[in-house]
């Protein structure tokens, strides 16, 4: 599969955070299919292994999370509508108007709007939203519970050159860019033991990386995510790239900065487009819970700029993940080294 | 018979070509402001029957240097439906969305939504990619198809006007003695421009308006205050016997039956309630367009 239909593919695949049954399946598949030694723990994280026939090689882990924010339901009123809340973090502003499916059985179809028709002086909180799926109470009540998860309808959208818009690019396209660099990789010899991991929870507090990243695991690990892409109203903001940048690989106190390091000249060697950003405090990533977790691993973390994310409209250029797949494929095959 | 092929004030040529096709009348034709009229005799009152065809959109003001279209609304959408939608322009895929919650305060957050803050993101990186395929002034609109959803309701652009469209349509099919007269009319979005114009050529004893209103969608045909006392009550009590449900309703802004009552015309107005209407996403119930349909059958046929 190439790497734009992998994207495409795995961005279609629902899984809001605690809810991530059916990315998890789809995943735990992949893996399989490559021939990788996969299971999922009771958690729904999904490990796989490459083996290594080098005495005393090393552990990588490679890591990316595999859910996305949505909504939840938590109430439904008298006029059948539904109440909601935000599951990971989610801005009220792109909620007026926007089409949702609720993940119930088979899963229903909605439109959000606000409760009442007045017009706004400020953006309407999430009190103030409702999900109308176009029933009566009586048939709501029969069809929605409170506590089922809500996805925004994904439909992509395809802009000038390699750019799309689509749902769930966070952190999908991390998970593309894994996947395409394992199919790559996978028939080669590794110089060390390859452990993937695909964890769960990460937008509700990066649960699935602190309960997956055991002692032992891994002696390094490459977390694969998503940063913010360059857009007109984000010129004072830093932390920023503009579509294009590459690799984006992170430097600062919670990641490992030798690996980082390794990783800026394998860039450079390899041609491989790329850009720098610094984080001062936490990535936001799984990156930091993995620094800390199992007795601690030295972890270096790699980035895909999208714009608007957490949106319906999470906008990427293909360029920039084939660069963080070509880097893992250089990293992996023997472009970086394992310290003690 | 129902299309959501673009119609956005003053660029309604899909819309009027595909009307064209479905409508049976003696007479069709399109006046200079591009309203379609249909004619169809009869002995009886002289009827004029109004029913917008245009929808609302966006039209690009400006190419900036690093390729986003900036933009103002054609008509009636608030730019808090606009923010985070699928646009097309001259077929081009782009999205309206903004900076990620990451990026922006809570302060930055709560504020209403302004048209100037929003802008269209089509994937150029400059000026000059997006020149090549964008020029300023083109017309586009979110990219929201038909959806049907729930108990017989209907999603997407303009769903309102449109169905009072396929009512009015499907009214020249049905014998009646009153000399009707149809105008789908364009530019309603921009303050009924295209009724306005129409009316300068046509004489009516009675005109009737149909459109979308804002209201509940199941709630059946919406009779709005605009509509004269006498005509009002005969409606009520029609609908009455009938058993179709009938809604008065304030109106709160302007819509075409105004400017049927400023040329003196002895005036109804009905709706069909939609939700989000100044939105690409409203909300239709397609029971409450089957009930507009049978009140004003009833109706007709009750005019000599």
């Amino acid at each position: 599969m190439n790497l734009k239909a992998r994207i495409l593919d795995a961005s279609q695949i629902v899984g809001v955070s605690s809810f991530e049954n059916a990315i998890c399946e789809y995943l735990y598949k992949e893996l399989t299919a490559m021939g990788i030694d996969s299971y999922v723990d009771e958690n729904g994280n999904i490990f796989g292994q490459i083996a290594c026939d080098a005495p005393g090689a090393k552990t990588l882990l490679l890591e990316a999370h595999i859910d996305q924010v949505g909504l939840i339901v938590s109430g439904i009123d008298q006029d059948g509508r539904i109440r909601f809340t935000t599951i990971g973090g989610v801005d009220e502003r792109i909620l007026c108007g926007m089409e949702v499916e609720l993940q119930t059985n088979p899963p229903i179809y909605g439109v959000v709007g606000p409760v009442s028709s007045e017009k706004m002086e400020k953006t309407h909180k999430i009190e103030e939203l409702r999900i109308d799926i176009g029933y009566p109470y009586e048939k709501v009540k029969d069809m929605v519970c409170v506590g089922d998860s809500v996805v925004f309808c994904n439909t992509p959208q395809f802009l000038l050159g390699d750019k799309i818009s689509a749902a769930a690019m966070d952190n999908r396209a991390g998970i593309a860019a894994v996947l395409d660099c394992l199919q790559k990789v996978r028939e080669k010899s590794l110089p060390f033991c390859l452990r993937v991991l695909f964890s769960v929870g990460e937008e509700l507090g990066l649960q699935g990386a602190y309960t997956a990243a055991m002692p032992g695991v891994a002696d390094a690990a490459i977390v694969i995510d998503v940063t913010h892409g360059m857009t007109p109203d984000a010129k004072d903001n830093t932390g920023v790239f503009p579509l294009g940048s590459g690799a984006i690989i992170c430097r600062g106190p919670s990641l490992h900065d030798g690996y980082a390091k390794q990783l800026i000249s394998l860039a450079k060697e390899k041609s491989i487009p790329y850009d720098i950003e610094v984080a001062s405090g936490s990535s936001g990533t799984t990156a930091w819970a993995i620094q800390t977790a199992g007795g601690g691993i030295p972890v270096a973390l790699v980035s895909i700029p999208i714009r608007y994310m957490h949106s319906n409209l999470e906008t990427l250029s293909l360029a920039d993940v084939q660069a963080v797949s070509d880097l893992l494929n250089a990293a992996l095959t023997g472009g970086i080294s394992i310290v003690e | 018979m129902l299309n959501d092929c673009y119609a956005i004030s003053g660029s309604e040529e899909p819309i009027r070509q595909w009307l064209k096709k479905q409508l049976s009348a003696e007479t069709v034709f399109t006046d200079r402001m591009g309203n379609l009229i249909a004619h169809k005799c009869g002995s009886g009152k002289k009827v004029i029957l109004a029913v917008p065809m245009d929808e609302p959109g966006i039209i690009v003001t400006q190419i900036t240097e690093d390729g986003y279209l900036k933009f103002e609304t054609v008509g009636r959408f608030r730019p808090e439906f606009l923010a985070f939608k699928r646009v097309r322009i001259n077929g081009i895929q782009g999205v309206i969305a903004l900076k990620a919650i990451h990026l922006t305060s809570k302060e930055e957050r709560e504020k209403p939504m302004k048209e100037n803050q929003l802008f269209v993101d089509i994937g150029a990186d400059s000026y000059e990619e997006a020149s090549r395929v964008i020029c300023i002034g083109d017309c586009g609109t979110v990219d929201s198809e038909y959806r049907r959803f729930g108990d017989r309701m209907l999603k997407g652009r303009a769903v309102g006007s449109r169905l009072a469209c396929k009512v009015a349509a499907e009214l020249l099919q049905k014998p009646c003695s009153a000399d009707l007269t149809v105008v789908f009319s364009v530019q309603r979005e921009i303050a009924c421009r295209g009724l306005s114009a129409a009316l300068c050529e046509f004489k009516a004893d009675i005109g009737i308006a149909l459109d979308g209103v804002p209201a509940i969608p199941g709630e059946g045909v919406i009779l709005t205050e605009h509509t004269d006392f006498d005509i009002k009550n005969r409606m009520i009590s029609l609908a009455k016997q009938k058993g179709i449900p009938v809604k008065s309703c304030v109106a709160n802004e302007k819509g075409q039956e105004t400017v049927l009552k400023q040329q003196g015309i002895t005036t109804l107005a009905l709706g069909i309630p939609v939700r989000y209407p100044e939105s690409a996403s409203q909300i239709a119930s397609l029971d409450d367009a089957e009930a507009l349909k049978q009140l004003l059958e009833c109706y007709m046929e009750g005019l000599s």
